[in-house]
């Protein structure tokens, strides 16, 4: 009897033994490596800054700029209502709160667009929704909306109205000063006519 | 009687724990790809990998234990492409055969190196295999358009492939811009036309 007893211990000391040689299982992630890469391809996580600067001007309380640059970059200029953390710093559990927001879109942006997309690779194994790329970056920012360039003469009606955007958006993100920056508008002439005047009248 | 009894049942219990337990084991799937890097720990990673120049790369085609991998889409790699690269483009970068040829480079101990049309390009992807702990991948800064200025001698300064330099004085821009100084070319002056106000009449008229 006790040689039964034996045996089934081993028998569950043996498959126990077993269950540590169950392979290392790595970082949990909510996301699998190949909803990751279907992720990256999309190419809508990519924001222009033109629809950013309008989303801006009008006020959009659902968007949220972060500049993922160091300190003393945020603080030598940042977009207006941006946001500074550095990427290092951007997975720390203080700055959770403020990735992972449902209702609003997240947008990075740094000089260009690399270290930002970085940022977006970071949060987006988070499991965080929402994520936002700004295309270009600051540098696409300062030659769009800070500095924009006229369009040829020859370009299409859509080019000028962009322009005129961009133009009316220097000034808001003060690129320029207003009596500079406007648009130049032809003057209406205002033709006054003056009162025929009438030959003297003579008396004596 | 009664301690047979108790036996047997221990032992059934015994013996069908065991079998759920091998079934459980055996019909264990792995999957094919797993992170091995925590997002969290990437964040300090992306700081230390030493990622490739474009100068380094026109000497490391040439190399045989260096691998470039193309991961712009098929057009546009039989339109032009580095010496001796692969192309996976990136909608394939996790096929099975494609994970046998990394899996294969990083056993032979090669350097990958990913490039796209730009660096942005190729970030995220690189960014991709390195956290599915092919750390033998790094990527090519710059990328290919930077490569075809390279070699067609249409680069003067030699550290334009860093996009992430600011290409402005921002802080200077918007400072000058508030001082009242115009940022933007000053439009041509305008012609003043003077207009000359007709002469009255003297009165007529009278005796």
């Amino acid at each position: 009897m006790s040689k039964r007893y034996i045996v089934l211990t081993l028998l569950l000391v043996g498959s126990a033994f077993g269950l540590t040689q169950l392979p290392e299982k790595g970082p949990r992630s909510p996301i699998t490596p190949q909803e990751l890469l279907i992720a990256v391809n999309d190419q809508s996580r990519f924001l222009e800054t033109h629809f950013i600067a309008k989303r801006l001007i009008e006020r959009d309380p659902s968007l949220f700029l972060i500049d993922i640059r160091m300190l003393y970059e945020f603080e030598e200029y940042n977009i207006p209502g941006s946001f500074n953390i550095p990427l290092e710093e951007l997975l720390l559990p203080d700055w959770e709160a403020y990735i992972d927001q449902d209702g609003m879109d997240i947008v990075f942006y740094s000089n260009s667009d690399v270290f930002a997309d970085q940022a977006w690779m970071l949060s987006k194994q988070k499991g965080y929704n929402n994520l936002y790329v700004m295309k270009g970056g600051l540098n696409e920012w300062f030659r769009t909306i800070i500095q924009p360039t006229p369009p040829d003469e020859t370009a299409p009606t859509a080019a000028f109205e962009k322009y005129a955007f961009e133009r009316a958006a220097c000034i808001y993100f003060g690129g320029a000063s207003a009596g500079v920056a406007s648009v130049p508008i032809a003057k209406k002439k205002v033709t006054v006519r003056k009162k025929e005047k009438k030959a003297a009248e003579g008396g004596c | 009687m009664e301690e047979l009894k108790r036996t047997k049942r221990i032992t059934i219990a015994t013996f069908s724990f065991v079998i759920v337990l091998a079934i459980a084991f055996f019909t264990l799937k792995k999957p094919m790809f797993e992170f091995k890097t925590a997002p969290e720990d990437m964040a300090f990673e992306l700081m230390m990998v030493e990622q490739v120049t474009p100068e380094d790369a026109m000497m490391l085609v040439y190399d045989s234990t260096v691998i470039f991998v193309d991961i712009r889409n098929i057009y546009d790699y039989r339109a032009d492409h580095l010496e001796n690269a692969i192309s996976i483009p990136t909608a394939k970068l996790l096929n099975k055969e494609n994970k046998s040829l990394f899996d294969k480079w990083q056993a032979d101990s090669l350097q990958v190196v990913l490039y796209g049309r730009d660096e942005l390009q190729a970030t995220s992807p690189w960014m991709l295999l390195y956290q599915l702990g092919y750390t033998n991948t790094t990527l090519l800064l710059g990328g290919m358009d930077y490569v075809i200025k390279l070699y067609e001698g249409d680069v003067n300064d030699d550290n334009t492939f860093n996009v992430e330099a600011p290409a402005y004085d921002y802080a200077g821009i918007i400072a000058a811009a508030s001082s009242g100084e115009s940022t933007v070319a000053a439009s041509q002056p305008k012609k003043t036309v003077v207009v000359r106000k007709k002469k009255k009449k003297a009165a007529e008229g009278g005796c």
